[in-house]
């Protein structure tokens, strides 16, 4: 057995038995119970005849649906496998090294005497672990009705997904090659990327040629049909052609289809395969670089913009007395200015423009709806998803624990001094879309009593739910991922999903209290008045949860003093 | 300054510092040796107040570290071995930032003769990204220094120094513990305990086998030798 195949087998059998020998900690053994129970009734479970593709109904859902649009899905699958191709070209990855090294790789591997070849050979081995993991759950996922169509699905999507894995490391190796050969390179580097370019304007421009018919496509089988035709007719089909290759061998219906189909994917998954290892890019500088990041927590961070005399610009000039809580908010603030960028944000823009849409339409209110629809779901973003989100808070600050631990600062201090940046922004975001929501309200036709009751109650809900989210931190801190590598694994899936309704139950319970005062004040007023009050009720069920969020600060603090940091899993962090 | 009694840390049935009791007055610089795994580092991190003792006391300058912690870590410094930085805060705002959690008003002046006695001129607006191993060990110094803490504790400050650090750093602790600070290091370069410590403590297994100067350790060990080297190892020899 060669050394790279040995670091291999024994990494993988190793990381096995370190996560069977940490199901003796509770805290796994109740995660991997509940993640198996998961997987076992989303994948395995026996499905009743009354559901869609039940087990006593004959062939499984997905696959039987396969078999009824198999052409059809095929040429969708070819055309996704082409925009993955078209993309790692077009768009490549900036900054990331073409093959991902682990620290500990390249300190015994890259001095060692191997070979460039047998190093690319070394990781592609290492990533089809991952490969026929994936394989195996999609499997599952799809619920093949028999073996054979079982076996003929596993070893098709595990043969796409080498092809896929092969292609994009062969893309990056290949601009990083021509990148090391100066200009000449980089004027060879536009032939693939043309090849490419032509290829999409193929694609685009037979759509467009032929929209009017798509367009008045009656039904939706006749517009599937007339796609179906565009995809497999003239220069499309020949662009799609090597793509149908691959996508068609996991969609085989019997062996002989497969059988069939395997030649044209090996002839691809070869070609790819040689085009790889025959690379001659020097990967090792950017790989080596990139563990070295990993390490440190900022592999993926944008480099923060300096002013001219390379100063690094800060929310505020931090006084040098007052109160302590105010120089975390400073801190916090500082990671969020440095290292979210616009274009982390501009992630959640397709989320409100769809949801604006949707709402706009629903109410037929044009545009000022689909704005009113936005500034309600980013209210709803801010107030419900942001605290698990914005992580700017102890949850970010748990790998330098012992530094906390060692400041004066008591510990309930620290934890409303954590909590208040992500509170602040995420705040600052609810505030705004519910103005925003206040000034549109008219076409969504919302009371504005609602929403000004939605201002004064946010705060003290995102609030709630951060000093939870920083107490499962503190109470459990190797719950919480901390770094960059991220823990793997059912015990682990577990986990966050004990944590994630954990958090909801307990928010419930904590907005209880300040719900039932606040509700009692408007039944009151409703008796006396005969109206429907809003706006104080609101008042009243702010300021308990603002008592609350007081009272649960200390009461995490306390816990924070307590707690040791050798709580914090050194393996995962 | 810096008084420990019967201080005791397990983990789990691993008993990694036992009935361990210490004192150290003004001035005094004590270093404190012991093999791998002995509990140097259990110690210094309960006696900062990371971690909590099992059993035991332990106060500074008066203030028990578990009952009064914010008043005992006030007049506290510790520098890691591997030193901790905020990866999204540069030289300058780590030292700010010490200086509005230790209250230091006078941060300004404080700071810049700091940042030209550890060698960081030029650095000042550094992320720790961008700065070596032996910068951020002398940025983690300067944090410490700010406030001048009495009770000083030192693990392993050497490491990633280059031979001029070396000689710096040695003479800041030595300032230090004649400033009238209660200084502990603690340490596997022998010679550098030898130097710079007025006493010597040596803890094995968890339980301190030594204490006093180097002259009065080679007298207690008859070690047949008068460097700390043959003393240690003669009182850490496994037992046969």
């Amino acid at each position: 057995m060669g050394p790279l195949l040995y670091v291999t087998l024994c990494s993988f059998r190793n990381r096995i038995r370190v996560r069977v020998r940490r199901l003796k900690e509770p805290r796994y053994l109740v995660g991997a119970i509940v993640g198996a129970a998961y997987l076992w009734l989303v994948l395995l479970r026996p499905r009743s005849s009354s559901q869609p593709g039940g087990a006593s109904g004959g062939s499984a859902g997905v696959m039987a649906a396969i078999g009824r649009g198999r052409a059809l899905i095929e040429s969708f699958g070819a055309v996704a496998l082409f925009g993955m191709a078209a993309l790692a070209w077009l768009w490549p990855g900036q900054g990331r090294p073409a093959l991902t090294f682990t620290r500990a790789e390249v300190q015994f591997l890259f001095p060692a005497p191997f070979t460039r070849r047998q190093l690319i050979r070394y990781k592609i081995v290492r990533s089809q672990v991952g490969v026929l993991m994936g394989g195996a759950l999609m499997t599952l996922l799809f619920r093949p009705a028999t073996a054979s169509e079982g076996w003929m699905f596993f070893g098709g999507v595990a043969i796409l997904m080498t092809i896929i894995n092969l292609h994009v490391t062969g893309v990056s190796l290949r601009r990083e090659s021509l990148g090391r050969h100066g200009s000449a390179g980089l004027a060879r580097q536009w032939l693939p990327v043309a090849i490419v370019a032509g290829a999409c304007l193929v694609l685009v421009g037979t759509v467009a040629l032929d929209w009017r018919p798509l367009a008045s496509s009656a039904t939706g089988p006749a517009l599937l049909e007339e796609i179906q035709r565009l995809l497999s007719t003239g220069p499309v089909a020949i662009v799609l052609w090597p793509f149908r290759l691959v996508a068609r061998l996991p969609l085989s219906e019997t062996p002989a289809d497969f059988l069939q189909a395997l030649p044209g994917a090996l002839l691809m998954l070869g070609l790819n395969y040689l085009w790889v290892v025959q690379s001659d890019a020097s990967f090792e500088e950017a790989s080596a670089q990139a563990a070295e990041k990993a390490v440190h927590g900022r592999n993926r961070a944008p480099r923060p913009a300096r002013r001219a005399n390379g100063v690094l610009s800060t929310p505020f000039t931090l006084a040098l007395d007052g109160p302590l809580e105010t120089a975390i908010l400073w801190k916090n603030l500082i990671l969020v200015g440095r290292y979210v960028s616009l274009k982390t944000l501009m992630r959640f823009l397709p989320i409100l423009v769809i949801f604006g849409l949707a709402a706009g339409r629903s109410d037929s209110t044009g545009l000022a709806g689909v704005f009113g629809g936005a500034c309600l779901i980013a209210f709803i973003m801010a107030v419900i998803v942001g605290p698990q989100l914005a992580r700017n808070d102890l949850r970010q600050d748990l790998a330098n624990m012992a530094v906390l631990k060692a400041w004066p600062i008591r510990g309930a201090t620290l934890v409303r001094g954590e909590v208040m940046a992500p509170a602040a922004i995420l705040i600052a975001i609810a505030w705004c879309s519910a103005l925003g929501g206040l000034f549109f309200a008219t076409p969504l036709n919302i009371n504005p009593s609602f929403l000004v009751a939605a201002i004064l109650l946010s705060p003290g809900v995102i609030l709630m739910q951060l000093l939870f989210q920083n107490a499962i931190a503190v109470l459990w801190p190797s719950w919480v991922v901390v770094s960059t590598r991220r823990a793997r694994g059912i015990d682990v899936m577990g986990q966050r999903m004990i944590m994630m309704f954990s958090l909801l139950l307990v928010l419930v319970l904590a907005v209880l209290p300040a719900a039932l005062a606040g509700g009692l004040l408007m039944g009151g007023l409703y008796w006396l008045t005969g109206a429907l009050w809003i706006v104080g009720p609101a008042v009243v069920t702010a300021i308990v949860l603002f008592v609350e969020v007081l009272v649960t600060s200390e009461m995490v603090g306390r816990v924070f003093d307590r707690t040791d940091v050798n709580a914090v899993d050194a393996a995962e962090t | 300054m810096i008084s420990i009694s019967h201080l005791t840390k397990t983990y789990g049935t691993l008993k990694a510092v036992d009935d361990f009791s210490l004192t150290i007055g003004a001035g005094e610089i004590v270093g404190l040796i012991g093999p791998n795994g002995a509990g140097k580092t259990s110690t210094l991190r309960c006696i900062v107040g990371i971690q909590a003792p099992s059993a035991g006391h332990i106060s500074i300058d008066g203030h028990d570290i578990v009952k009064d912690p914010v008043d005992a870590k006030r007049r506290l410094a510790f520098m890691a071995d591997d030193p901790q930085l905020f990866d999204y805060l540069t030289v300058t705002e780590h030292l700010r930032l010490t200086a509005r959690i230790y209250q230091v008003l006078d941060y300004e002046a404080r700071a810049k003769a700091l940042i030209e006695e550890l060698q960081l001129t030029g650095k000042e607006n550094a992320l720790p990204a961008e700065l070596s191993r032996g910068m951020k060990q002398k940025v983690e110094i300067a944090c410490g220094l700010l406030h001048d803490p009495p009770a000083l504790l030192f693990d392993e400050p050497l490491t990633g120094l280059d031979p001029l650090g070396i000689r710096r750093m040695k003479a800041t602790i030595v300032a230090r513990g004649k400033a009238g600070g209660a200084v502990v290091v603690s340490s596997h370069l022998l010679h550098l305990v030898e130097e710079i410590c007025t006493r010597v403590v040596i803890i094995d297994r968890g339980r301190k086998v030594a204490d006093g100067t180097v002259a009065e350790l080679s007298e207690q060990a008859q070690s047949g030798g008068s460097s700390l080297e043959h003393i240690f190892l003669k009182v850490t020899a496994p037992e046969s």
